[in-house]
């Protein structure tokens, strides 16, 4: 499985305890809106910061997408 | 196949609401979806659609008939993502729940005039295309979505429905519905949100106010009228047009310093954009600039454009999109920086207001352009301002963001010349001339 994190950024109230919460994986830009890397989550902790910023976001504008990686690209 | 009568080419001059929109066929192979009587006649009435096309084959509405010749054909959306349709539809078709078809002639781009066009004057082919589509997806009732104001492209559709009830022809049950007449409002998830009864915003995820089942396939007026005659012609005949990528003939809105604002050229085949803008343009050479796709669009440097084939596919080699095909000319004497600005504002302006990066960075992004059209600014300013758009890239809840972006962009890269004597010498005289493409005023703020 691949993770991303997301934010649907017409929720999103740039409350900015994603940023606080994930910090490695959640900038925010000048305005308090998150940037989000478009890398996939690898590490378990990562993982793990991530769903706590899912949680806790006031606006529901966070979630995790999780995708099968595709054959292409799985390591052998 | 000769079944598509006028092959000659066409220049016509548009009645409608005192507007010179005028619609022209261009090269040598004449017209398709602007085939018929000259424009001066107005909406071509269903008997004389029938006439010169035939009816539509009954074998046309049933849905795996259609779904193999939309896929067939390779027909792209016309409303600016250049989407393959099959995907579309078949995803549509699978769905569950009540299928609706939504007729997309919002048409939000304010120098376009293609969808209105085919609107007021080949409404039958519309509603023939929205028939198939709506039969593809088991839809039994279709939603014509206009902006509010669009008088002329409803009236053309009601005499139209008119005629069709009267011909008893078996069409799903349509209806015309009017939204704000906002940039954004045209999106298709603001569509959707628009018809659940909440307001005409993008709403990319659903959520708010859908109901169970699928949601409505959303297709675009131009799109519609190629199903009409690929229902009839086929695939093979489609693709006698347009080039391998981009099947199917295509119109073009031509906009800025042209002899016709709001012209719309066919094309049918390969076309270069130096014979579009010298015969219908009215244009003796290259201009300082093109700006390709729509206001929130992409520049390009005019001689460079000159040499290229105006179509989709060599304009995306170019890594121009073409948008909903506006082609706008921006002449020597006029500052691209200043229009550029001003097509800033104007699209911040149109911003929905929900997603933080497009409503605080936009508004900058047009302040920065406009202090260095109009104002002094020094290079680490327009430093800035780059960063800044490549920072609010892809940000946004729809793509309205990103056209600004590719905008700007393209502005100081085909403007470069421009920046510089801007830094050196603050705001050239071009810089204080008129718009060269209009910014429509805003005469309705209401989002429902
Ligand atoms: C900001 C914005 C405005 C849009 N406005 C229109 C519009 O006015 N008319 C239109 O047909 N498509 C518009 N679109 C594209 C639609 O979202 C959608 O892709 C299209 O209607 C689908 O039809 P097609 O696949 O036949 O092109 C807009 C898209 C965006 C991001
Ligand atoms: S916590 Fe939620 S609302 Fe706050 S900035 Fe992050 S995504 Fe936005
Ligand atoms: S990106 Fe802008 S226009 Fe699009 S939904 Fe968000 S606020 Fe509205």
């Amino acid at each position: 499985m691949t993770h991303h994190l997301k934010v649907d950024m017409d929720r999103c109230q740039g409350h900015g305890i994603c940023a606080v919460l994930a910090g490695d994986l959640v900038d925010l830009d000048q305005w308090g809106f998150p940037v989000i890397a478009s890398e996939p989550l690898s590490e378990p902790a990562q993982l793990r910061r991530a769903r706590w910023a899912v949680a806790a976001c006031p606006a529901r504008a966070l979630q995790l997408e999780s995708a099968p990686v595709p054959a292409s690209e799985r390591k052998r | 196949m000769t079944a598509v009568a006028n092959r000659r080419p066409l220049t016509w001059e548009m009645a409608a609401g005192g507007s010179h929109a005028l619609a022209t066929g261009v090269g040598d192979v004449g017209t398709v979806l602007l085939a018929g009587p000259p424009a001066a006649a107005g909406a071509e009435s269903l008997a004389s659609h029938l006439l010169r096309l035939g009816a539509l084959p009954a074998e046309a509405k049933r849905p795996a008939f259609i779904l193999k010749v939309v896929a067939d054909s390779g027909l792209q959306g016309r409303g600016g993502a250049a989407f393959p349709v099959a995907r579309k539809m078949v995803a549509a078709a699978a769905g569950t729940g009540k299928a609706l078809l939504v007729v997309n002639g919002s048409e939000s781009e304010p120098a376009s005039r293609k969808d209105w066009t085919l609107l007021c004057l080949r409404p039958h082919l519309v509603l023939d295309g929205a028939a198939l589509a709506a039969a593809a997806i088991g839809a039994s009732s279709a939603v014509i979505q206009l902006h509010r104001g669009a008088a002329a492209p409803s009236a053309a559709l009601l005499q139209a429905l008119q005629q069709r009830r009267a011909a008893d022809l078996s069409d799903p049950r349509f209806t015309i519905s009017f939204g704000p007449p906002r940039y954004v409002a045209g999106e298709s998830s603001a569509i959707r949100a628009f018809l659940a009864g909440g307001p005409a915003k993008p709403a990319p995820r659903g959520g708010r106010g859908h109901g169970p089942g699928s949601p409505p396939l959303v297709q675009n007026v131009e799109t519609l009228a190629l199903l009409a005659l690929l229902g009839r012609f086929g695939a093979d005949w489609l693709r006698g047009f347009g080039t391998g990528a981009s099947p199917g003939p295509t119109l073009v809105t031509l906009a800025g310093a042209v002899d016709h604002p709001g012209l719309v050229a066919e094309m049918t085949g390969p076309t270069a954009l130096s014979n579009v803008l010298t015969r219908w343009g009215g244009l003796a050479g290259a201009p300082r600039a093109l700006l390709f796709g729509g206001y929130a669009g992409t520049w390009c440097d005019g001689r460079q454009a000159w040499g290229l084939d105006l179509n989709r596919e060599s304009l995306a080699t170019a890594e121009i999109p073409f948008g909903s095909g506006l082609v706008g000319v921006l002449p020597w004497d006029a500052c691209g920086l200043a229009e550029t600005a001003r097509l800033l504002t104007y699209l911040a302006q149109e911003s929905s207001g929900q997603c933080g990066p497009c409503v605080w960075g936009l508004p900058r992004l047009a302040k920065e352009m406009s202090d260095l059209a109009w104002g002094r600014v020094a290079s680490r300013d327009v430093r800035r301002m780059a960063r800044m758009a490549t920072e609010l890239a892809g940000r946004g809840a729809c793509h309205h963001p990103d056209g600004a972006v590719t905008l700007l962009a393209s502005a100081l890269t085909v403007f470069s010349d421009e920046v510089v004597h801007h830094l050196r010498q603050g705001p050239c005289s071009r810089s204080g001339r008129g718009p060269v493409f209009p910014i429509p005023e805003r005469r309705d703020a209401a989002w429902r």
